[in-house]
């Protein structure tokens, strides 16, 4: 019985150091949703919590046809699932060689790989928006798609934990007859669902909360992606404060959503007995 | 291999939806035999801006429909929209773009932009109608490039409450009337922390342009870039406009008369609708959204932009954006836009869209509506920046500068490094004038 | 047969095919590198050797000559500042997320009442975009009615006072990065085998003592990625700066990236920001390679 309370109370006193720092991470959250749900006339006088909540920036935001968030909010989740599945393929593939497999260039083309990740942004969205626009791939899904489909922070992530990996692990099966290929679909990526899972939410919101580049090879009402809906809600004259928090709280809604069903998906991947060999 | 397959089905359907939806878009639409003539519109217009541009557009689109169909898009911020029409204007990616002020010169260099001035000659268009003071902004040898549209001036914004409480009866015209009155209406807690300043502005490069454009002097050379060669380097160095703002500047945050709000207005803003400070400096296009989140809390007082010194002689310009007609070489498309933006300056419609966002309604006819003359009834305040406008004069239009953001940034950049101490009055205005004429020489030897 | 043929073709030297297909597995991802990434970057190289005009097409070859855009960065006492508050912001900004990233995870590791919240609200901040996050930050930054100010009673120009913008924008990029820290070391975490824990417990090591002699040496491979990503992330932070301080006051919050979108899209000098660039890259590759010197050091596997 003691043992139990002690337990219990260690419990507590864990929880309890968790709180200022979970106050430091939900005060600003809070104080965006308290803003959005503010009347007009409060936001500027530092009420952390709102004497009166307000969903017109919400209808707003929704009815109003000029934004139409659901369409992007689509557009955004189809963007960022096919961007999320396509890298953890392609990073798999990429990943797997470099840490399995034997071959001449190996660190010279892994640096290279890594070498990407240093190249600021500002450099190549301007080139990678001529090119779309020399394909005519303007203001498709493609356009959205495909200069993300890889990513070298990806690849990093999941060569570090494949080198986790017992060589043994491969060796039998190589013995066995197994093709890389097949080795790294069967037993290689099963194990490692924990790492794919942590780079899918990763790159999921990744893609979720791009900004300049959508801007740039979108137009038409149909493409525009989330971020972009904020931004126009907001305006340095018109300055509707409560009416851009809105945007930014409907947008963090969906984005969390899937990031909370992909960390179930990795616990319970664990539970199923995916334990390394 | 369930896992593989799986995952390979669910990039396949992905795959597919990807070029369904490409073919989608290219599946020719049902034969008319009669199509309107499709035009696109980029605009830089959000928060209720953007729903009131929304607004004149789709009316524009019903009252057109099956002759004219244009579509906006919204692209970014200013900032944002101008760099996308930088990297892809070469392309003529839509027929009328809608650019920030500073950008004026860089649009009339591009090569990119037909006149407005050529479909106003052809469809002998009354010009008259178009506010003369914001007409001679975006005219240059004559000719009008661009089509006003959203136009502002700066103005100052004032706490009527904490006036009359304070019992301030004069409203301030220049420089030394506010550091008189702020006195009265500064406000120290017990701790000594200030409780409520007299007066606090955002460190804007535009407010620095209009005191030049106040004192009747130059910002640039070469006729304030309007010459017929553009400015090669900056005039409000010798001309002593400049040390007089900077000194300003500097006896307002060192005699604790205003605090530091940096670089735009967003800080400013914020502090005035709170009450912090009881009068700011800010664009008339700020005038709804001031009224709006202000509410009862205190009546909000208009004035005219104060001058630096009690005699300057001279007026403000206009701020804000105008619309471009691209030189697309597609008549039918031009024509079309011509309508267009004709229909965006009508006297109706600016009478709108002076009462939905604070812009001026740039045709002169406006003020002759009913739209307009309620809401000037319900808000006095727009008045008094009419008022501004019209005791402006064309000459004091406001410099044309090709690197106007970058100079405007390098203002904003010193002027902050003078808040913080590092450097005084004189090095301010030396480390302005050698980076901006530095900028101006390099951007002309490689475009010119 | 079949297999034990198979077997001993793998001990004996390799076919051409088999020989060829680890690059079959980098196809997929060097491709999209080289047109999305490597095409620009080498473009971007080109440019940064001319003098360029406004719509950023090269117009006067000036490399090797007086004009010479990185000549004309060196000589900059701006450029030089803005390197320094590029490493200390770097520095800060990964050693802090590291560091929170850390004590959310350990805090989190074990399974309590309570603990399925607070690791989601730990992980939290990976859903606002830093744009976004820069908007509501403007707010509670501000000078004298920001929420920091009304909380601590004190009326502190976070984003203007040289002293302090630096450190506002550490702190939020921190807060905004602490959730990603949080996700993949939670995630490395898991993998530490309880049996190291078990046979630790039974030698009698106590909590610190645990987590200094077994959770971080089986993590070291995550924290290392964690350190590079961070690095590299630090280095690229753009929306925060735009948003909050543009640069300043001054040089102060002057990082490169910043001098980077400042000179291509506001002051039309394309060739300049590609010469910054190319810095930039150089100097964050040589540290990376610096940083894989010691995953021999310090990483087990």
């Amino acid at each position: 019985m003691n043992v139990d309370k002690k337990r219990k109370l260690q419990h507590v006193l864990i929880f309890l150091l968790n709180v200022p720092l979970m106050l430091i991470i939900l005060v600003p959250l809070f104080y965006t949703f308290s803003i959005s749900v503010m009347p007009a006339d409060e936001i500027y006088q530092n009420h952390l919590i709102p004497t009166s909540v307000n969903w017109i920036n919400y209808i707003q935001a929704f009815t109003n046809p000029y934004y139409n968030f659901l369409r992007m909010i689509f557009n955004s989740f189809f963007v960022s699932i096919v961007v999320m599945l396509a890298q953890m393929v392609t990073c798999s593939l990429a990943a797997f060689a470099f840490s399995f497999l034997e071959f001449k260039g190996k660190h010279v083309l892994f640096l290279a790989v890594l070498a990407t990740m240093m190249v600021p942004g500002e450099v190549t969205i301007v080139a990678n928006y001529l090119t779309m626009t020399s394909w005519g791939l303007l203001d498709t899904y493609r356009a959205l798609i495909l200069p993300y489909m890889t990513s070298a922070m990806g690849i990093f992530l999941l060569r570090q934990y494949y080198l986790t990996f017992a060589k043994e692990l491969y060796e039998a099966a190589k013995l066995d007859g197994c093709s890389n290929i097949r080795f790294l679909a069967t037993i290689v990526t099963p194990l490692s669902r924990p790492a794919l899972g942590a780079l899918g939410a990763y790159e999921f919101l990744n893609t979720w909360n791009q900004y300049m580049w959508p801007l740039l090879v979108t137009n038409s009402k149909n493409y525009r992606t989330v971020q972009i809906g904020i931004s126009m809600l907001y305006d340095i004259d018109a300055e509707s404060l409560g009416l851009m928090m809105a945007g930014v709280i409907i947008v963090i809604v969906p984005s969390l959503s899937i990031f909370v069903f992909m960390n179930k998906q990795l616990i319970n991947g664990l539970m199923a007995g995916a334990v390394k060999g | 291999m369930k896992k593989v397959c799986m995952m390979g089905l669910l990039l396949l359907v992905s795959f597919g939806l990807l070029f369904a939806q490409g073919s989608a878009e290219s599946a020719p639409a049902a034969a008319q035999t009669k199509k309107p003539v499709e035009i696109t519109f980029w605009h830089a217009m959000g928060g209720v801006n953007g729903e009131a541009m929304n607004t004149l557009v789709t009316n524009f689109n019903k009252e057109y429909d099956g002759k004219i169909h244009v579509t906006y898009e919204y692209q970014g911020d200013y900032d944002d929209e101008f760099s996308k029409i930088q990297a892809s204007g070469g392309n003529y990616p839509c027929d009328i773009i809608q650019v920030y002020d500073i950008g004026t010169r860089y649009m009339i260099d591009s090569g990119w932009v037909k006149p407005v001035q050529d479909f106003v000659d052809k469809d002998h268009f009354d010009l008259a109608q178009i506010e003369p003071n914001i007409a001679a902004y975006y005219t240059v040898g004559g000719k009008l490039y661009s089509m006003p549209f959203n136009s502002s001036t700066p103005i100052l914004y004032y706490n009527k409450t904490a006036f009359d409480e304070a019992g301030i009866k004069e409203v301030p015209k220049n420089f030394d009337d506010i550091i008189a009155i702020s006195e009265k209406l500064k406000q120290v807690n017990a701790d000594g922390t200030v409780k409520r300043y007299g007066f606090g502005m955002g460190n804007y490069g535009w407010f620095f342009e209009q005191w030049v454009g106040k004192m009747g002097k130059n910002y640039v050379n070469n006729n304030n870039g309007r010459g017929d060669k553009p400015a090669t380097a900056v005039a409000f160095d010798s001309n002593g406009a400049g040390l007089q703002i900077i000194n300003i500047w500097d006896k307002l945050l060192k005699s604790g008369v205003a605090p530091y709000l940096n670089q735009n207005n967003a800080d400013a803003k914020a502090a005035f609708i709170a009450g912090n400070i009881c009068m700011t400096l800010e664009s008339t296009a700020a005038l709804k959204s001031l009224l709006n989140n202000v509410g009862d809390k205190f009546e909000i007082g208009v004035a005219y932009f104060p001058s630096i010194n009690k005699d300057d002689v001279g007026g403000v310009s206009v701020g804000g954006g105008s619309l471009w007609m691209l030189d697309t070489k597609d008549n039918t498309r031009m024509d079309a836009t011509w309508e267009f933006l004709k229909y965006m300056v009508n006297a109706e419609n600016q009478a709108y869209w002076n009462k939905m966002t604070g812009y001026f309604p740039v045709t002169t006819k406006a003020l002759d509506t009913e739209t307009f003359k309620e809401n000037v009834k319900k808000y006095p305040q727009f008045q008094v920046a009419l008022n501004q406008l019209h005791d402006s004069k064309p000459q004091y239009a406001g410099s044309l500068l090709s690197v106007f953001s970058e100079s405007r940034q390098i203002v904003q950049a010193y002027i902050a490094r003078l808040a913080n101490k590092e450097l005084n009055p004189q090095q301010t205005l030396d480390g302005m004038a050698k980076d901006i004429n530095k900028a101006i020489e390099t951007y002309n030897k490689v475009n010119y | 047969m079949a297999k034990e043929q198979k077997a001993i073709r793998s001990l004996r030297e390799k076919t051409l095919l088999e020989k060829m297909e680890p690059y079959f597995f980098l196809v997929p991802s060097l491709l999209v590198f080289a047109l999305f990434l490597y095409y620009p970057f080498f473009h971007t190289v080109y440019l940064s050797m001319f003098l360029t005009n406004k719509f950023g097409k090269p117009k006067i070859f000036v490399a090797f000559t007086g004009d010479d855009n990185y000549l004309a960065l060196f000589k900059d006492p701006s450029f030089w500042a803005g390197m320094w508050v590029t490493f200390k912001f770097v520095f800060f900004v990964a050693a802090g997320g590291l560091l929170i990233g850390l004590c959310t995870s350990l805090l989190t590791e074990k399974k309590y009442t309570g603990s399925g919240f607070a690791a989601a609200v730990y992980a939290m901040p990976v859903a606002i975009a830093s744009a976004a996050a820069s908007m509501a930050f403007k707010m509670i930054l501000h000078p004298t009615n920001g929420l920091i100010n009304h909380i601590l009673g004190t009326q502190i120009n976070f984003t203007g006072d040289k002293r302090y913008a630096l450190a506002s924008v550490v702190c939020m990029t921190v807060w905004l990065t602490s959730g990603i820290n949080f996700i993949f070391i939670s995630s490395g975490l898991r993998n530490v085998p309880q049996e190291l824990y078990d046979s630790a417990a039974v030698d009698g090591a106590g909590y610190w003592r645990r987590v200094w002699s077994v959770t971080i040496p089986c993590i070291s491979p995550t924290l290392f990625f964690q350190v590079i990503i961070n690095v590299i992330n630090g280095f690229q932070t753009f929306s925060q700066i735009k948003l909050l301080t543009e640069g300043g006051p001054g040089d102060a919050t002057n990082v490169m990236v910043w001098s980077i979108y400042k000179d291509a899209f506001r002051n039309f000098r394309f060739g300049s920001a590609a010469a910054r660039s190319v810095i930039l890259f150089i100097i964050v590759l040589i540290i990376t390679i610096i940083q894989f010197g010691y995953e021999k050091k310090g990483v087990n596997y």
